[in-house]
């Protein structure tokens, strides 16, 4: 049965295969008013939108295009055991870059009005992906360097991992084309004291202590936007995967409701 | 009802006052027996008091208050003022500091628990809610456990202290806190050359067993853990004595045959700050035919709580003690799990 065939029975969420997002994608159901089941078999159902095809096309994850099959794991909304839509998602060894660049969009939206910027993404190896198990230990492992395009802005990204759990980070850096430009706003953007903000380890727990738990979905700017030289630009923001996960469980629900 | 004054809020602190805040001591038709919060100290800017501007905050002095306000708290009093207000006082400040602050409590005469890490005895003996609850009811300061000794103390009164021959413990504790990131070793180990303090605070709880421990600190945040050999009395089997862990309170015997990742029973508890008030057993396989030989996994931040709350309510003369524990146990209980929630 394919979207917008009438059916009666109540609908649920499930991740088919298996994710590292899992966790996450379960807190992201559970703050759209769902429980996630877990387990079900893959399908070979053709009514499939990928994670990010909510974005524009030209925004869609490196390595990744409409045209190419869908193997992997899927967000699937079903109805009666017949799946509704899915959403395909980041296999493992690119959810990382996925949740960094998602991040990053939301940043460049945040601060619009500069030139090119540059960011360098700090990922937890534990962390959406649980207790690593392969390091990097007393290390920080080097990932790649990507430029981003969002609406017409370009972003270079570069990509490391250490050896911590607690949240992502982002140093981005960037030329408003003022002097007197704003630093970032929007309501996706929380500006946190930086006698709060000495280290992950206080900025996490002052999360905790609000209790927002592991899923602060915006992003947490540590203390004031830096300037200079020139008219250069920086500022240091935190964030989870609960935003990311919760736009994937998001677009799955606004796809079954369009339809 | 108990008013109950917090000094300090770090891990323990913050995680007593939220507890004592959300109880029903403090509501509109409040059960008299359960305590509640009066106010917390501070010595200054302080990250849990700026993410919850709701709670009673006082200062110790005037240099606090000042440092306070800078940072945007409102401060309704002095340390004093607190004292004044309360009927008890929990030192939860810094570790072996609880002393310098005695003698201000027996000023005002209000009585002092002081949390787990005080080592002079003149503060008052330690008391264990399971293992020497009387201690409590009688006049003058306390001390409590400290987290490893307070996962020790529910082992041993889970299996029974006259059932147990004796107890030797490897701590591998954490080097720091959930909320402290520059503290302790960044690599390997640190390795004690002398036997731990839980064997002598174990024996002043629970005289019977003979205990060592010996302890090493690690760089994690996941709780610690440790490693228990139990020898057992004649008469009790390996087999009875798990069964008793298994329905004993404040201890859960995980099973399966995998692997147990400390840092994943922590994030999966769904408690605020991801606590776990229960002790976390693992039995392992092939100890010898008289003894038990386990990893039990603790929160370091949290596992304290509940036998706190019992000795405020032991020393506010609030009934029995397993009834006492059993209100602590609902009280710290999330009416609806979640994960994350509000502390």
């Amino acid at each position: 049965m394919k979207a917008g065939t009438r059916a009666t029975g109540p609908a649920e969420l499930a991740l088919e295969g298996e994710s590292r997002l899992g966790r996450a994608l379960s807190r992201a159901a559970r703050w759209h008013g769902y429980e996630l089941t877990h387990g079900h078999e893959l399908t070979n159902d053709s009514d499939v939108t990928h994670g990010h095809e909510v974005t524009d096309s030209h925004e869609l994850p490196y390595g990744t295009s409409r045209s190419e099959p869908l193997p992997g794991p899927r967000l699937t909304r079903r109805r009666d055991g017949t799946t509704l839509a899915s959403v395909a998602l980041e296999p493992d060894d690119t959810l990382g870059a996925a949740i960094a660049e998602d991040a990053l969009r939301r940043v460049m939206r945040s601060w619009p009005g500069t030139g090119p910027s540059c960011a360098v993404v700090l990922a937890p190896a534990g962390g959406v992906t649980g207790p690593a198990d392969a390091g990097p230990v007393d290390a920080v492992a080097v990932g790649g360097h990507r430029v981003l395009e969002s609406s017409g802005a370009h972003c270079a990204i570069r990509l490391l991992r250490a050896q911590h759990t607690r949240c992502w980070l982002v140093s981005y850096s960037c030329e408003p084309v003022r002097d007197e430009w704003p630093g970032p706003q929007g309501p996706d953007v929380e500006r946190v004291p930086s006698w709060v903000a000495l280290d992950t380890a206080r900025l996490v727990e002052y999360a905790h202590d609000r209790g927002l738990g592991d899923d602060w979905p915006g992003l947490l700017q540590l203390g004031d936007v830096q300037r200079g030289p020139g008219r250069r630009a920086e500022a240091l923001f935190a964030f989870t995967e609960a935003g990311y996960a919760r736009r994937l469980v998001g677009s799955l629900l606004a796809k079954t409701r369009v339809a | 009802m108990t008013a109950v004054a917090v000094v300090g809020a770090g891990v323990i602190g913050k995680r007593l006052a939220a507890a004592l805040s959300r109880s029903p001591g403090s509501a509109p038709e409040p059960d008299t027996a359960l305590p509640y919060l009066a106010g917390l100290a501070l010595r200054g800017p302080n990250v849990f008091a700026a993410a919850r501007p709701e709670l009673p905050v006082f200062a110790v002095d005037a240099r606090a208050a000042e440092r306070l306000r800078a940072a945007g708290s409102a401060v309704k009093g002095d340390l004093t003022a607190l004292l004044e207000s309360a009927d008890i006082v929990v030192d939860c400040g810094p570790s072996r500091t609880g002393a310098s602050r005695a003698d201000l409590y027996r000023v005002h005469g209000i009585r002092a628990v002081f949390c787990g890490g005080e080592r002079d005895a003149r503060l008052g003996p330690l008391v264990h809610s399971a293992l020497n609850p009387e201690a409590a009811t009688r006049p003058g300061g306390l001390r409590l456990l400290s987290c490893n000794t307070t996962a020790l103390a529910r082992v041993i009164a889970g299996i029974g202290p006259g059932d147990i021959r004796t107890l030797d413990a490897t701590i591998l504790r954490c080097s720091t806190d959930t909320d402290k990131a520059t503290k302790g070793i960044t690599n390997g180990a640190a390795l004690a050359p002398r036997p731990s303090h839980h064997g002598d605070d174990l024996r002043e709880v629970a005289p019977g067993p003979a205990v060592r421990t010996v302890a090493a600190t690690v760089p994690m945040t996941a709780g610690h853990f440790l490693h228990a050999r139990v020898m057992l009395r004649a008469g009790l089997s390996p087999a009875d004595a798990l069964d008793r862990l298994r329905t004993a309170g404040r201890v859960g015997v995980l099973t399966g045959d995998g692997p147990v990742h400390t840092a994943l029973l922590k994030e999966r508890s769904a408690a605020p700050w991801h606590d776990r008030h229960e002790v976390q057993i693992v039995p392992i396989e092939g100890a010898a035919a008289d003894s038990l030989e386990l990893w039990v996994s603790l929160d370091n931040q949290a596992i304290t709580i509940p036998e706190t709350l019992d000795v405020l309510q032991l020393a506010g003369g609030s009934g029995p003690a397993e009834r006492i524990r059993a209100r602590s146990d609902r009280l710290l209980r999330p009416e609806t799990p979640s994960e994350g929630g509000r502390p």
